[in-house]
């Protein structure tokens, strides 16, 4: 996330990880560090880190 | 040459020889030699890790080179990373594993040495296929290689899974700058992807 809010916020950019838990598939996509498409839905993003 | 000085000098000469096979351990590495097409994918990784945050592993990186690269190259590539520490700070940090496995090797460790940690049976092959949205078969092959590169081994007493983690330092990775198991991937629209720790 720091990437995205940083060296890469004017950019469209695609981050595709899983659940810590259950190893589901979560994947994020920003346009100029906004988020702009979350699936699953649920997934909370903190930009910034982490 | 007195007696005292003759026990001396060899007492001196019995500690040089183990002395001497413990530096040339740590003075030369061990080495594998790769082939020019896993040299590229090696070349390409580690350039990519001197870039910020860049931790791209060797499937992903074989894929962005381009070309035929098989299972036994990614293996080649892995030994090599894990016999060479020396060749990037990022491999000293997070380790071998972290820039050999793929994600879905990567999931199936990750979920699997939890399962163990909390005395909780693992899923069975069939529901990690659900889980992780691929085939019995990329499963199946995960388990294979995870074995193959000595992270995992077959154990009848595991139900269903048949498989455990094959060390305690496997079972309990997780903590402070240890990411064996995790895997960020990045796409930045009109580039190669890549992967960050």
């Amino acid at each position: 996330m720091l990437l995205v809010s940083s060296e890469l916020k004017d950019k469209a950019v695609t981050v595709d990880d899983a659940s810590q838990y259950s190893g589901a598939g979560i994947h994020l996509v920003f346009e100029n560090s906004r988020v702009k498409q979350l699936d699953p839905p649920s997934t909370k993003v903190f930009l910034g880190g982490g | 040459m007195s007696w005292r000085r003759l026990i001396t000098a060899t007492i001196f000469v019995w500690m040089l020889v183990p002395l001497g096979q413990i530096a040339a351990q740590t003075a030369s590495p061990v080495t594998t030699t790769l082939t020019d097409k896993q040299q590229k994918v090696l070349d390409y990784m580690l350039n990519d890790w001197n870039k910020q945050m860049r931790i791209t592993g060797v499937e992903l990186a074989m894929q962005n080179v381009g070309g035929q690269y098989s299972p036994d190259d990614r293996y080649a590539i892995g030994v090599f990373l894990r016999n060479n520490p020396h060749l990037h700070r990022t491999l000293r940090t997070f380790g071998w594993e972290t820039a050999t496995l793929t994600p879905t090797e990567k999931l199936i460790a990750r979920i699997v040495s939890r399962a163990e940690r909390e005395n909780e049976p693992p899923p069975t092959q069939e529901e990690f296929a659900r889980i992780l949205e691929v085939s019995p078969h990329a499963v199946s092959g995960a388990l294979k290689m995870l074995e193959r590169f000595g992270i995992m081994r077959p154990d009848a007493a595991v139900k269903d899974l048949a498989y455990r983690m094959s060390e305690d330092r496997y079972q309990d990775w997780e903590g402070a700058m240890r990411i064996t198991f995790m895997n960020h991937r990045v796409q930045v629209e009109g580039e190669k992807p890549f992967e960050v720790f």
